[in-house]
């Protein structure tokens, strides 16, 4: 049995309808790509899991258990965990205690003393405001967070956005840690060369449907490119 | 010379209680940007359960006042679990509103209830006995008290929200409420429990306010409007700049007192306007708006 | 159900409306004292609820302070009468006094937002009124009273007494009555041609966001400046001809929460905000339930402020909301449409 099921996933803002009949699995200790154009939908896929967004008639299935329209709080105390889109920590708290506040209502494998071994920079800031930190440090830090709340699905929403390659390797390069925890893991990447290198499976998305699935090994360049862009 | 450290003294005292008043305010506005328009009459209720308790039990004013504390936590909390969380939200009229019809039935309830006239809690020999400092001035043991209790509160609280994971949680929320709630923090929970704190520490502000001072039901809406002023001059975001501001309203309506009794109250407004004419961010800002 | 066609309907509304004004401008020849004096009451209810109604439903700005410019037009009118002016031009000047006060009034409390804005109108409220208690030439905090030389002396009353052949203090109450009446129809015009012109629609860019209106070139400031100041203009006159009518003012009366933020507030909430029909509704339903329940004191207010509490969480746009949108009218049409 898989450990996240979606079937039929919808998903509305006000009238606009941006997912239509999403239908994805994964299974336990996967890694998962969801690749696509911008406002595919992909985001708002993760935001939909997670509960921030509301789920239609569709369904959410998590470890056996139906999660389809629980609050966003309720999803993460069972263990899915969203790194949002441009990392949003928050703002007032120090780097240290934005990674512990992940711990509030779960933990899990992960310590602060871990987190900082996984991203040793963020150790040398630990008493600095969030906000102070470069985009790869707070990516880092919201990473971080994310995993104090010992997931076991971690959700990943462009890593990669507005970073340089090097940073990009560098985050990158903390996975076969977290992997290794047995955490499943979704990432939704523009950076297709990255996430192909990284997934056990790739999803791709376009304008809120899924066009195409497969591993990355099977899959063609031309194949992705059609799935991309639908031309 | 010495009348106007006098003057002084008593104004800080006075600020000491304002700073109590003021700080519930501070404190529900910092977390969820909530001005509750009912907190004065909230606390002057808090001041008549104060009062009930120590009658209907038979016991002393400080002990209902320590069963008063919880049961005001329980109350904030369930008004705002209940009615207030729902009027969170984009618009600005909906809580404003409420508050301000919640302010109305509370007033009138009281004034049901008690009818107009005039209490005060009797606090043993306390509330009338002084200090006397060096033989040029003497301090009521009360105020002084009461200036130590906001000291201690402020205190309190700041341990809660720097040193503590519901701390953390806390300002979490206040930063950036929808995020939080991906850390499994219930927004509403969290809240609620700021309410609760908040009407807590009214029911040490009404204490102090009633063992100081005769209160009847409609003195609401003017203890909301010191600690109002009082929240504008210390800034947004720092409790101890609610202290400070606390203390200037204090300080500035005991100098209008001595020029003319008349003009305590006006000129405690007047020191509110200066500031919010010359340094409309406050004294000791902290927060962004 | 919706209305067949709402040009009709519109111009049936407006015969209507004509119609009404007409018996309401013929009603002192055969009304009792104690009619004309009860819609007095909904008349400058309804005026002061229009303006609140600007200025919270439309411009964003909640004032719980309008009081102070009833009490300053108050006091205007008590200050110049006593002075030896005619009470009808009194009435316009007090507005006008009125409206510059409100002028650095809302500069300073611009500086405040939201329910700052609101606490701290009623502060501006309370310097007003703590002022005012201080000059014992205008009654001191006890008050004062307008004699019968001034009320029984305005323009237009011995006219009123011969054509009608009635007492002066029949009079006195037409007069009063016809001047509520003007005051209100003016309010609801002035009201209806802002909200349609371009500074309405800056208004509703305003409300809607603050930010984007400005993006757009909407100078905020001078806009909400001039509504505030418009406001008050118009609150000012009310309170003058309210306190024309009382004979009777003092601080605690002129500038008081209840009577002229608290009643205004229900009005516009319980009939429905940021709408011109609403307040109509509201005032109407505020004088029926003062009418038959204002002996209960305490209690009527309770149930008052909790009529209101209900109506803001299950019906926010008021019964004129609910109304207006189950059947799809607008008295007042203040939709904007694309002309093909």
């Amino acid at each position: 049995m898989a450990l996240l099921e979606t079937r039929d996933l919808e998903a509305f803002y006000g009238d606009f309808q941006a997912l239509f009949g999403v239908t994805i699995s994964v299974n336990d200790g996967e890694t998962i790509a969801i690749i696509g154009a911008n406002g595919a939908g992909k985001s708002t896929f993760l935001k939909t899991v997670a509960g921030l967004l509301a789920s239609g008639p569709g369904k959410v299935g998590f470890a056996g258990d139906d999660i389809s329209g629980l609050p966003a709080f309720e999803i993460a105390r069972r263990g899915i965990a969203l790194v949002p889109e441009g990392r949003r920590l928050f703002p007032s708290l120090s780097v240290e205690e934005n990674i512990l506040v992940g711990a509030y209502a779960r933990s899990g494998q992960w310590s602060l003393s871990r987190v900082y071994e996984l991203f040793p920079v963020l150790a040398q800031r630990r008493h600095l405001p969030a906000r102070s930190l470069s985009g790869g440090q707070q990516q880092m830090c919201a990473i971080g967070r994310a995993l104090m709340t010992g997931p076991r699905l971690l959700m990943c929403d462009e890593l990669s956005l507005g970073l340089a390659p090097v940073v990009i390797h560098d985050i990158y390069a903390s996975f076969p840690a977290i992997k290794s925890e047995g955490t499943s893991v979704i990432i939704v990447e523009q950076d297709i060369v990255q996430a192909m290198a990284v997934a056990d499976r790739v999803y791709c998305f376009q304008e809120g449907r899924m066009t195409l699935t497969g591993r990355p090994s099977d899959l063609t360049r031309d194949q992705i490119h059609n799935a991309y862009f639908g031309m | 010379m010495l009348a106007w450290l006098d003057t002084l003294l008593q104004g800080t005292l006075l600020g000491g209680l304002y700073a109590l008043y003021a700080t519930g305010l501070s404190l529900i506005f910092g977390i969820m940007r909530l001005v509750n328009l009912a907190h004065g009459d909230l606390i002057v209720f808090a001041a008549f359960m104060i009062l009930v308790l120590s009658q209907a039990l038979g016991i002393d004013s400080i002990i209902a006042f320590a069963i008063a504390v919880p049961l005001m936590f329980a109350i904030g909390y369930g008004l705002q679990a209940i009615l207030l969380n729902r009027t969170l939200g984009a618009d600005a009229l909906p809580p404003l509103l409420v508050t301000f019809g919640l302010s109305i039935i509370v007033q009138n309830g009281l004034l049901e209830t008690f009818s107009a006239d005039s209490r005060r809690l009797h606090v043993g020999t306390l509330d009338a006995s002084s200090i006397s400092l060096g033989g040029f001035a003497a301090v009521g043991v009360m105020p002084l008290l009461g200036l130590l209790a906001a000291v201690v509160v402020i205190i309190a609280l700041n341990q809660l929200f720097y040193r503590t994971g519901l701390g953390r949680a806390l300002r979490a929320t206040s930063d950036d409420a929808e995020t939080a709630q991906l850390m499994g923090i219930n927004n509403a929970h969290i809240y609620a429990l700021a309410m609760g704190l908040a009407m807590a520490v009214g029911a040490v502000a009404a204490f102090f306010l009633g063992a100081r001072a005769n209160f009847d039901p409609t003195i609401g809406p003017a203890r909301l409007i010191y600690a109002f002023e009082a929240v504008i001059i210390g800034g947004l975001g720092s409790l101890w700049g609610t202290l400070a501001g606390g203390i200037v309203v204090g300080v500035a309506q005991a100098i209008g007192a001595r020029i003319n009794p008349e003009w305590q109250i006006l000129a405690g407004h007047i020191a509110f306007l200066a500031i919010l004419i010359i340094r409309p961010r406050g004294l000791f800002p902290r927060m962004a708006d | 159900m919706q209305i067949a066609d709402p040009a009709i309907a519109r111009k049936l509304a407006a015969g209507i409306a004509v119609a009404l004004l007409g018996v309401l401008i013929v009603l002192p020849l055969f009304a009792s004292r104690a009619l004309l004096q009860d819609l007095f009451f909904v008349f400058t209810m309804l005026a002061l609820a229009q303006y609140w109604n600007l200025l919270a439903g439309y411009a964003g700005l909640v004032s719980i302070g309008q009081q102070a410019f009833v009490g300053l037009g108050a006091y205007t009118l008590f200050a110049t009468t006593i002075a030896g002016l005619d009470p009808l031009p009194a009435i316009l000047i007090a507005g006008a006094v009125a409206a510059v006060l409100a002028l650095p009034t809302g500069f300073v409390l611009f500086r405040l937002r939201g329910a700052y804005f609101a606490i701290g109108s009623w502060v501006a409220a309370e310097i007003f009124r703590l002022l005012l208690a201080q000059m014992k030439q205008l009654g001191g905090g006890t008050g004062m009273s307008l004699g019968p030389e001034i009320t029984n002396s305005m323009a237009g009353l011995d006219f009123i007494k011969s054509a009608f052949d009635m007492r002066i203090s029949a009079a006195r109450d037409t007069a009063l009555y016809w001047l509520a009446l003007c005051l209100v129809v003016t309010t609801l015009t002035a009201v209806y041609l802002l909200l349609r012109s371009r500074q309405g629609l800056a208004l509703a860019a305003i409300r809607d966001s603050e930010p984007a209106a400005e993006s757009v070139g909407v100078d905020s400031v001078r806009t909400k400046l001039l509504v505030y100041v418009l406001a008050a203009f118009g609150t000012g006159m009310v309170g003058a001809l309210i306190y024309l009518q009382k004979a009777r003012i003092s601080p605690d009366a002129a500038f008081s929460v209840l009577d002229w933020t608290a009643y205004v507030i229900f009005i516009v909430i319980i009939g429905g905000i940021g709408t011109i029909e609403g307040p109509i509704i509201g005032a109407i339903i505020l004088y029926i339930l003062q009418d038959q329940l204002a002996a209960l004191g305490p209690w009527y207010l309770m149930a008052l402020g909790t009529l209101a509490v209900i109506v803001m969480l299950v019906a926010p746009k008021g019964l004129w909301g609910v109304l207006s949108e189950r059947f799809d009218i607008q008295l007042f049409p203040l939709r904007r449409q694309f002309r093909q």
